[in-house]
């Protein structure tokens, strides 16, 4: 369960987060908001990519910011910029190294990446960048899974396989997106973002 | 590929864009000043000569630790963003790494982008000791530390100001200011009471609070813009600054050692330089 105890959060004299307290425990949660209400950094928050100006974020007791708990969390978000100077497969192979898990060649044939392994991540279209940005999140399956919005720059079947790995992920997801989300098997709890600004101790 | 070799390629990568961009300025130093190249490159390694000689003047020394120093920070502040891989750093804070880990290949780093400035003086210092030790042994406890003094000094302040220049905030007050306000009365002081004195703002340095100058809105005219621009990205100038400094030094000693015929022809010259920074 993601925890929000006491988190404030500010970007220069704007204050985003004063004093937050939220437990996140639905299986499935779909954040909405206006542009720059947010989200994106609620998110990076949570995958322990922000340190928040006060308070603290758990995911199952542990501090997100510890080693630890970013093993066991994954995020795909266009705001963390991957190294473009090194092919996808370079990357992929890694990422998979520094957490300890097998390279999927399964999900990455499902999202149609395999014929771009060995492109540039440089040179990949905004499509595939975002393929290969998800698999990063997904691959060493994270017991939390951050996305922002994961379906910008998909194409149809890349969309519908992302709809089914969400339907079916074995972890908690929670994504920040715009588009209404038509989940068979997962409840899904939608949380307006302001909602959470309004939830000050 | 390992987490040092991702974070090497990621520096190195950064380094060719820099690199790329700097060739330019090179090219021009080149063509203006092409017998002058080499001496340029060789010129902090004659300098480590007489840092570590405890005979040397205390304005001399004062001049020429500055000067070094100078040459680090600035050195080691234009790869900041390569040896922290900044552009790829939300990336690399993803990655199941513990500080301590991070903290040690940044060291790594730092020693690979700093190599010959920064391990000389420790070479030289251990180099030193390691010939002198018998005499270490023998005599007075204080005419050893004097005699080690200048060059652990060096050391010391390369070590301080290469980890400045990744980790903190431009260090002003020691590094511009306070040498800067030493240098009319170094004559007067000796070599440990210089260093005791930059070693005093060095603390009251890390003491200081700083607050951020307020931003400059809605700019009217071109000097308005120009001192927005200055204040968002401050780095540009201040390594502006830091080559003026160099230059003043240079022209110090150009003028100290010169005949009084031709100092007014050099200091035209200095002059000249200087506005054109």
């Amino acid at each position: 369960m993601l925890t929000f105890a006491h988190v404030s959060h500010s970007f220069a004299q704007q204050h985003l987060f004063a004093d937050l307290n939220m437990q996140f425990s639905a299986p499935r949660i779909q954040l909405y908001g206006a542009n720059g209400s947010g989200k994106t950094t609620l998110l990076l928050l949570a995958a322990g990519l922000l340190t928040p100006s006060s308070g603290q974020v758990l995911f199952e007791q542990q501090n997100v910011l510890q080693p630890t708990a970013k093993q066991q969390i994954g995020i795909s978000a266009s705001k963390i910029q991957l190294p473009e100077f090194m092919s996808a497969q370079a990357l992929l192979n890694f990422h998979c190294h520094q957490h300890q898990c097998p390279v999927d060649a399964v999900l990455i044939d499902q999202l149609a990446l395999t014929p771009f392994l060995h492109t540039k991540i440089a040179d990949l279209s905004l499509g595939n960048y975002k393929k290969l940005s998800l698999l990063t999140a997904l691959l060493h399956q994270p017991r939390l899974l951050l996305l922002d919005e994961p379906f910008n720059g998909l194409d149809e079947a890349s969309r519908q396989v992302l709809l089914q790995l969400l339907d079916e992920y074995p972890g908690q997801v929670i994504l920040a997106s715009h588009e209404p989300l038509a989940l068979q098997h997962a409840p899904l709890q939608q949380i307006a973002i302001e909602q959470l600004k309004g939830m000050a101790a | 590929m390992n987490y040092w070799q991702f974070r090497l390629s990621c520096y190195r990568h950064e380094l060719t864009q820099l690199l790329a961009q700097l060739k330019q300025l090179s090219l021009g130093l080149v063509n203006l000043f092409p017998l002058a190249m080499p001496a340029l490159v060789m010129m902090p390694l004659v300098v480590l000569a007489l840092l570590a000689d405890p005979q040397t003047p205390a304005r001399q020394y004062l001049t020429a630790l500055w000067a070094y120093q100078l040459l680090l920070h600035s050195w080691l502040l234009l790869q900041q963003k390569a040896i922290k891989a900044q552009k790829v750093s939300d990336y690399v804070a993803s990655l199941p790494v513990s500080k301590g880990r991070q903290r040690m290949t940044e060291l790594g780093l730092i020693l690979y982008a700093a190599h010959l400035l920064l391990l000389a003086p420790w070479l030289m210092l251990f180099g030193l000791l390691l010939r002198h030790a018998s005499h270490l042994i023998s005599q007075p406890i204080l005419v050893s530390l004097s005699q080690f003094l200048p060059i652990f000094t060096l050391a010391l302040l390369s070590l301080y100001y290469s980890w400045a220049a990744v980790y903190r905030r431009y260090p002003w007050l020691s590094l511009l200011l306070a040498p800067l306000l030493m240098l009319p009365f170094a004559s007067e002081l000796t070599v440990a009471q210089l260093v005791g004195i930059w070693l005093l703002v060095i603390a009251v340095e890390q003491l200081m609070t700083f607050h951020q100058l307020p931003q400059v809105n809605q700019p009217r005219g071109v000097v308005q813009l120009q001192l927005a621009a200055d204040l968002t990205t401050p780095k540009a100038q201040l390594l502006r600054l830091v080559m003026l400094l160099l230059l003043l030094m240079l022209a110090d000693n150009f003028l100290r050692y010169s005949s009084e015929v031709a100092q007014p022809y050099i200091s035209s010259f200095f002059s000249l330089l200087m506005g054109i920074c």
